[in-house]
């Protein structure tokens, strides 16, 4: 009994030091106060204000630098940042918005994990006078008289830059095959509904052999990759719906032989792996989106908003999509 | 005379262990923070909780049974699809259409666990797999939306200011926390976890108890899925994955053995209430996202250890 | 008498008959499934799942089960990959040595508190999830490119990757430890009859413990594969392998309960299962009978080995 229980204690105390050692790393990567001392939570110390920040997930690695750069920026002009992750699940991100009214916060920044789910709970934030601003992914328009503001990417506009990128890369002509990020995703039909409309609108002929998801799983787009080039061998083009994707799909073609260039791979992210590949000629392109940039992008309209608490104009605010080619690959640094 | 008191009085207090927690948790952290402790954040505990406490109801009763499931989340997310699918034949149709698919996936997993005998973890982790496979199929891989709102006066209604779904929830609670403690069948499913061999020597049959078990929770999680439609109106084949490991959770949590044969539905209410309050704890105290989900898989560590420790420890007396 | 013999045969390797006889299907009806890139796909993608179903066989077979092997991959992953800048054998040295305490943490657990491998194992797989969240503070680990480490997910032999070799050498050394040495017949022991074996002096609750540090060892060689593969590493990895892996022991006719089985089985339940994603990705059907099927074919394997081995008794 007794060696048990100094088991159990010695079990404990090394993984409670082993926690608050990780913990207190990963304090510094999101750039929020993470000590549980309680006192400090009782006063909201920031002049600015409040804000409560939700991600539809803080596990995706687009998400990390871009909290990070948000928080910054938001902390040096005086507001405080409390994180709300709702790990990729609807039901429990209308929670948080819940949690977060009861917490009397002075904004709510939030990139829905499925805009059409998320309007009710934006409807009780506004009728409980709680302010609400959607960055990243767009809600649907049902919710605009709830919210204060959008301000982000366009998906949509990101997926014609990327149809451009395709369509200049094989010439207007060309079998293509998707590597999708999740299906049913917002962005991921954003982007599809763009590409069929560029090539529409441009007369392309280029053929949609297939579409496979990945669950934005860098071994699955591998997979994938390598079941596409088993089923099609006339392959001249390949999407994948972002960069870490067309990082998986580029070790399908190199294990199959090909050569850069062989096939037509284009991304969206801008990612410094990305711009290596492009450099290396495997990548044709990709769409630049910083997640640095992106999120100072929407702390600042969130600034504005504390500063003078009135509707965002414009209202919807987006960022740009600058592509990146062999032509213009050297002006960007790898940002993440 | 003495020691037997103290005995009593330990006995007592190590009983309540978990409520105790709970009450020292509440005192703690409306210290730290004075937003915990009013109506409204514990309404939105409450109101957390509810899907996840719900199944947990049946949990109690497969636990106690001796066994677990692992579908549940996939079960609630089939629920949510069929209801948001049969809205054009009307809420009625809808709702008993997604209520009957349901408890049918409850019923052929008892079936498969007791008449075809496959074991529980394979059973319910094929039909989690298999239900979601369906899920998929039947939304597209998207979110399917309702069109129709009527169901969001049920998920955000609320009576002398308390929502509809906490109060169904409590009411679930009651009622089937009492069949568990004073019917037949509550007894016979205690009894099939304690020994089920004696059990069956005894005349209870063991097919149709346990399939009671899972039968009951299959119904209840229809019952979660069309909680979760009245609230975002949507269905998704995402919907539910951490359903399964937190229900368990929550039984546990709240003292019963996954041994089997012991526990009861106030003791899983107590355990989803910590579990809702550690979540919200969490939130409240700023704890980072990751950091989160490591305390509370340790958290389950511990308590499923100690439980198990002390079964095994009682073995012997 | 031969008739006799022949169903034996059949109902000791009806996984084997099952999955050789869908194989000649495909290969006449499925387009470009015959093809020697397709073959090549397969044999890939068989052999990273394979190493970690072959290390969790021992788990099960000594009547545990190990569900946090898919985080083990992914922390594994990327501890790697951020150590493949410094030299190669700190990249291999360090993935194994965090596995092998992870294997050791999870057997003392299991075997001193007496719990329930199931939940234990599932708490483990979040805890380890969310340590790697930590490690590399959510964002994406990428490999020091042109390094050595990268040789080993990089390089091929004849035309076939490296680490088809290593899944073939691990499946082979496994299936000798398992059949032909005597830590192989404790494990057997450990989930047949414990008691028993307590009497016959074997310590089962050290035996069960190796075989968690075993089951975490491959998962840890699975991850550091699969990031020299990719040259990134995420802390999302390996999501899923721990189903995955427990689907081709359960459909390969290991037993969940224990004592029976080996990995020459667990091989040929990983093949049958991706040899059917194959085919049905080439078919082109919707990715949701994916999971349907799996399911079903889950079902079934256990379903027919159960009646199998009650009527051998």
């Amino acid at each position: 009994m007794k060696k048990i229980k100094s088991l159990i204690l010695l079990v404990a105390v090394s993984l409670v030091v082993l926690i608050l050692l990780t913990g207190c790393g990963a304090a510094a990567v999101m750039g929020s106060s993470t000590t549980a001392a309680a006192a400090d939570t009782t006063k909201a110390t920031a002049a600015l204000g409040t804000v409560a920040f939700m991600w539809g997930g803080f596990d995706a690695p687009f998400v990390a630098p871009h909290a990070k750069s948000f928080t910054e920026t938001l902390t040096a002009a005086g507001a405080k940042v409390v994180n709300f992750d709702a790990k990729w699940d609807a039901a429990v991100q209308s929670t948080l918005v819940d949690d977060a009214i009861a917490m009397k916060v002075d904004l709510i920044a939030i990139c829905p994990v499925d805009p059409k789910a998320i309007i009710p709970a934006l409807k009780k934030a506004f009728d409980a006078g709680v302010p609400v601003m959607v960055f990243n992914t767009r809600t649907e328009p049902e919710g605009d008289p709830y919210i204060i503001g959008y301000s982000g990417v366009g998906a949509y506009e990101q997926g014609l830059v990327a149809a451009e990128l395709v369509f200049e890369s094989v010439k207007g002509e060309g079998k293509l095959a998707i590597v999708e990020g999740v299906a049913g995703f917002s962005a991921c039909v954003d982007y599809q509904k763009a590409v069929d409309d560029y090539f529409a609108k441009n007369s392309a002929k280029i053929e949609q052999l297939g579409k496979q998801p990945t669950g934005w799983a860098v071994a699955e787009a591998t997979k994938v990759t390598e079941d596409f080039l088993t089923r099609f061998s006339n392959l001249t083009a390949i999407f994948a719906q972002d960069d870490y994707l067309a990082g998986g799909a580029k070790v399908a073609m190199e294990e199959a032989g090909k050569k850069p260039g062989d096939i037509k791979l284009v991304g969206i992210g801008g990612t410094g792996d990305a711009l290596q590949m492009i450099k290396d000629g495997w990548m044709y392109g990709t769409v630049l989106q910083s997640p640095i940039t992106e999120a100072k992008f929407e702390a600042e309209r969130v600034i504005e908003f504390l500063k003078t608490k009135k509707n965002l104009d414009p209202f919807y605010k987006y960022i740009d999509n600058p592509k990146i080619t062999k032509e213009n690959v050297g002006d960007f640094k790898s940002e993440f | 005379m003495e020691r037997v008191e103290r005995k009593k009085v330990f006995d007592f207090l190590n009983n309540q262990k978990i409520f105790l927690i709970l009450i020292a948790l509440f005192v703690f952290l409306s210290l730290a923070n004075r937003l915990f402790l009013t109506y409204e954040n514990i309404m939105n505990i409450l109101f957390q909780v509810t899907l996840t406490g719900i199944i947990a109801i049946g949990m109690t009763y497969t636990i106690i049974s001796g066994d677990f499931d692992l579908s549940v989340g996939s079960n609630m997310a089939l629920a949510a699809t069929t209801v948001v699918l049969l809205e054009r034949f009307g809420p009625v149709v809808a709702i008993l259409g997604a209520l009957a698919v349901s408890t049918l996936a409850g019923f052929v997993n008892g079936i498969f666990i007791t008449i075809l005998k496959i074991n529980a973890f394979v059973t319910t982790l094929a039909m989690m797999i298999f239900l979601k496979g369906w899920v998929l199929f039947f939304t597209k891989s998207e979110t399917i939306q309702g069109q129709s709102d009527v169901y969001f006066k049920f998920g955000y209604g609320t009576l002398f200011k308390v929502p509809y779904s906490v109060i169904l929830f409590i009411v679930l609670y009651v009622i089937f926390g009492l069949v568990l403690s004073k019917t037949i069948i509550g007894r016979n499913i205690y009894a099939i976890g304690n020994n089920s061999k004696a059990a069956h020597f005894f005349g209870i049959s063991i097919v149709k108890t346990k399939t009671f078990a899972f039968v009951l929770l299959g119904f209840l999680c229809g019952v979660s899925g069309l909680i979760l439609v009245s609230r975002l109106n949507t269905a998704s084949a995402t919907y539910g994955s951490d359903t399964g490991l937190d229900a368990i959770t929550a039984v546990i949590l709240g003292g019963t053995s996954l041994s089997g044969g012991e526990g009861n539905a106030f003791k899983t209410f107590q355990g989803i209430l910590l579990l809702g309050v550690l979540s919200n704890a969490m939130i409240v105290l700023n704890i980072t996202p990751y950091l989160q989900q490591v305390i509370k898989g340790l958290i389950l560590i511990l308590v499923v250890s100690l439980d198990s420790y002390y079964v095994k420890a009682n073995k012997f007396k | 008498m031969k008739s006799n013999i022949f169903k034996n045969i059949a109902k000791n390797q009806a996984v084997l008959i099952v999955l050789i006889f869908l194989f000649i299907i495909f290969s006449a009806f499925v387009p470009s499934f015959f093809s020697a890139r397709n073959l090549i796909n397969i044999l890939k993608q068989t052999s990273i799942i394979g190493i970690v179903a072959c290390g969790l066989t021992f788990s099960v077979i000594a009547g545990s089960v190990d569900l946090s092997v898919g985080s083990i991959v992914s922390i594994s992953g990327v501890l790697a990959l951020s150590f493949s800048y410094r030299s190669i054998w700190l990249a291999i040295f360090i993935p194994i040595a965090v596995s092998i305490l992870i294997g050791l943490v999870n057997g003392l657990i299991i075997t001193k508190f007496n719990a329930n491998s199931v939940i234990i194992t599932l708490a483990m797989l979040a805890v380890v999830r969310g340590l790697a969240l930590i490690y590399t503070g959510g964002k994406m680990v990428e490999g020091a490119d042109n390094s050595k480490f990268m040789l080993i997910g990089r390089s091929s032999l004849s035309g076939l990757n490296v680490y088809i070799f290593i899944f073939i050498i691990i499946a082979v050394i496994l299936g000798i430890i398992m059949n032909f040495t005597a830590l192989g017949r404790f494990v057997y022991h450990a989930g047949s009859n414990i008691d028993a074996s307590k009497i016959a002096g074997i310590k089962v609750d050290n035996i069960r413990i190796y075989t968690f540090i075993i089951s975490a060892v491959c998962a840890g060689i699975a991850g550091i594969i699969l990031s020299s593969r990719l040259y990134t590493a995420s802390p999302l990895t390996g999501n899923g392998y721990e189903f995955d892996a427990v689907a081709a022991i359960v459909v390969g006719g290991t037993s969940l309960l224990g004592g029976k089985g080996n990995i020459y089985r667990t091989v040929i339940g990983i093949f049958f299962i991706v040899t059917v994603i194959n085919a049905m990705i080439l078919l082109n059907l919707p990715v949701a009978f994916q999971y349907v099927v799996k399911a079903v074919i889950i079902v079934v394997a256990v379903w027919l080995d159960i009646r199998t081995s009650r009527v051998n008794i």
